[in-house]
């Protein structure tokens, strides 16, 4: 799948101020982009432009040469605070983007309990989710939104609120997940060595500081070519460039 | 509630000397008797009269034989018939007017606001006008039970619609749900706990409306029996319908509703 951004702004209701002006970017089919940058610099607002939710309010966004308006099964999203619906239990919360796809019941299950063993979370199926860790519940929003075949997986940052273990695990698991099935992965982090041990490609972004009308802009655009797993001392050099651009 | 504040509850709790009876059954049968006990005492004191202050024991015979040889459990069989009537239609209503004024701003700005205003209006107040506009009858009853019960739902819907997360519709929809799908499978069943404190809320007020509007519309009930009690002097059938009321109250609203809730909070796990 490829992403192209051409000129997108997005202005605040009614507002002279941009969120973001005029970003130009390209994303390639399977890469997997990190979205750096601090709080409040209009990372999540690219991120729901592509998801649909936001239009730009100039430029546009294609998607596979197709204008985005709205959310897409092909574009599917994990966020920090999972997400996940409380009514149902663990595989139904995983089948639940199949309902539209796929009419028969047990063929449902039978992908989702596929997607359950891909997060390692299988023996848990028929778990209600309050009876999950914050750890599994990210599994299981991840094998939700991977389920339903996204070229686009879309993630808001997705690890934020776990535990250093857990986060870690959790890494791997994805790393594992995307060279396994080969999504485009946009992932958005505050975190600087989490973008450096992932992403393929890190979009360094940090307030404006030039134009007050301006919130956010993209400082750097920095590619990473290090073969995973990666450890974080292979990566001095592009840490200490990326900290002196944020 | 944060973590502190609950610490410093438990520690309070704590100091206070142990109570000499921990089973709540017992305590509560306890006080019953003692208060029991208490009332008979006054009442055969001779203090007030007969008529203004009954015995327990002549309350509770006027309360068995109404029920053996009148009509009470008829009449609390009808004021059922009629509150969850009222109150079924009261939910339709309120359901579908919250997740209208949830969606749409102006309807929201207009009709959302009259409800807070309309909730301030006791049932009572409604009688007059609901005798003239539908005469002495039930259909009086039915109006100001559903005028009074459909509010709470409607306003609970609302909130339970505005508080899920913003994360949970978005995901829905990425998941393909859209329009009448995402009511369906994401915002009604997200609005199930607060919906159910919203049924509750909604039938203590059908029950408070239906006895206000029974005590002046003919027929068969609790209300005319109350109303029939205070016409006939007869004090100990008013009593016998208040703790019926009472009883009825407590048993539907703690041991139904509770219930639901309690369940409903477990598995949306709220109460971890």
């Amino acid at each position: 799948m490829t992403i192209l951004f051409e000129d997108v702004s997005l202005q605040f209701n009614s507002k002279n101020i941009f969120v973001v002006k005029n970003i130009n970017l390209e994303i390639k089919d399977g890469e997997f982009v990190c979205l750096l940058g601090p709080s409040g610099c209009g990372k999540s607002s690219l991120l729901s432009m592509l998801a649909g939710f936001n239009s730009a309010s100039s430029g546009r966004i294609l998607v596979n040469d197709q204008l985005v308006k709205r959310p897409d099964l092909n574009r599917t999203l994990v966020f920090q605070e999972y997400a996940l619906f409380p009514w149902l239990n663990v595989i139904q919360n995983v089948a639940f983007g199949l309902k539209n796809i796929i009419e028969n019941r047990d063929e449902r299950y039978l992908i989702a309990s596929r997607y359950l063993k891909m997060v390692g979370l299988l023996s848990h199926a028929r778990d209600k989710i309050s009876e999950l860790s914050g750890g599994m519940k990210q599994r299981v929003a991840i094998a939700r939104a991977l389920a339903v075949k996204p070229e686009l997986l879309l993630m808001d940052e997705p690890f934020g609120a776990l535990d250093e273990k857990t986060r870690f695990d959790m890494q791997s698991l994805l790393i594992e997940i995307w060279q396994d099935l080969k999504p485009s992965i946009v992932f958005v982090t505050h975190s600087i060595d989490e973008a450096l041990l992932l992403a393929d490609r890190i979009i360094v972004m940090d307030k404006n500081s030039k134009d007050p009308n301006v919130i956010g802009e993209i400082k750097a655009d920095i590619k990473i070519t290090e073969p995973r797993p990666r450890t974080l001392s292979d990566l001095v050099v592009i840490r200490e460039k990326i900290s002196s651009i944020m | 509630m944060s973590e502190d504040f609950k610490k410093r509850i438990t520690v309070a709790q704590a100091d206070y000397p142990k109570s000499f009876i921990k089973n709540v059954f017992l305590q509560r049968t306890i006080f019953f008797l003692v208060f029991l006990i208490l009332w008979q005492i006054i009442s055969s004191l001779g203090i007030y009269p007969k008529f203004l202050l009954p015995s327990p024991i002549e309350v509770l015979e006027t309360m068995f034989f109404g029920f053996i040889e009148s009509d009470y459990l008829f009449a609390i069989l009808e004021s059922f018939r009629r509150v969850l009537l009222g109150y079924l239609l009261a939910v339709f209503v309120g359901i579908f007017c919250g997740l209208a004024i949830a969606r749409y701003k102006i309807l929201d700005n207009t009709i959302g606001a009259s409800l807070t205003a309309l909730q301030s209006i006791p049932s009572v107040a409604w009688v007059p006008l609901a005798l003239l506009w539908f005469g002495i009858s039930e259909a009086a009853v039915l109006f100001i039970v559903v005028l009074e019960a459909f509010i709470p739902s409607a306003l609970g819907v609302r909130t339970g619609v505005h508080t899920i997360p913003k994360e949970i519709i978005r995901a829905a929809q990425a998941l393909g749900a859209r329009y009448i799908d995402l009511y369906i499978r994401v915002i009604f069943p997200s609005i199930i706990p607060q919906l159910i404190s919203s049924l509750r809320l909604s039938w203590a007020f059908a029950w408070r409306a239906l006895i206000a509007g029974e005590l002046f519309v003919n027929g068969v009930g609790i209300g005319q029996k109350l109303e029939l009690g205070r016409s006939l002097a007869d004090m100990s059938q008013v009593m016998s319908m208040i703790i019926i009321i009472a009883i009825l109250g407590y048993v539907t609203d703690d041991l139904f509703f509770r219930t639901i809730e309690k369940k409903v909070q477990k598995i949306w796990g709220f109460n971890k």
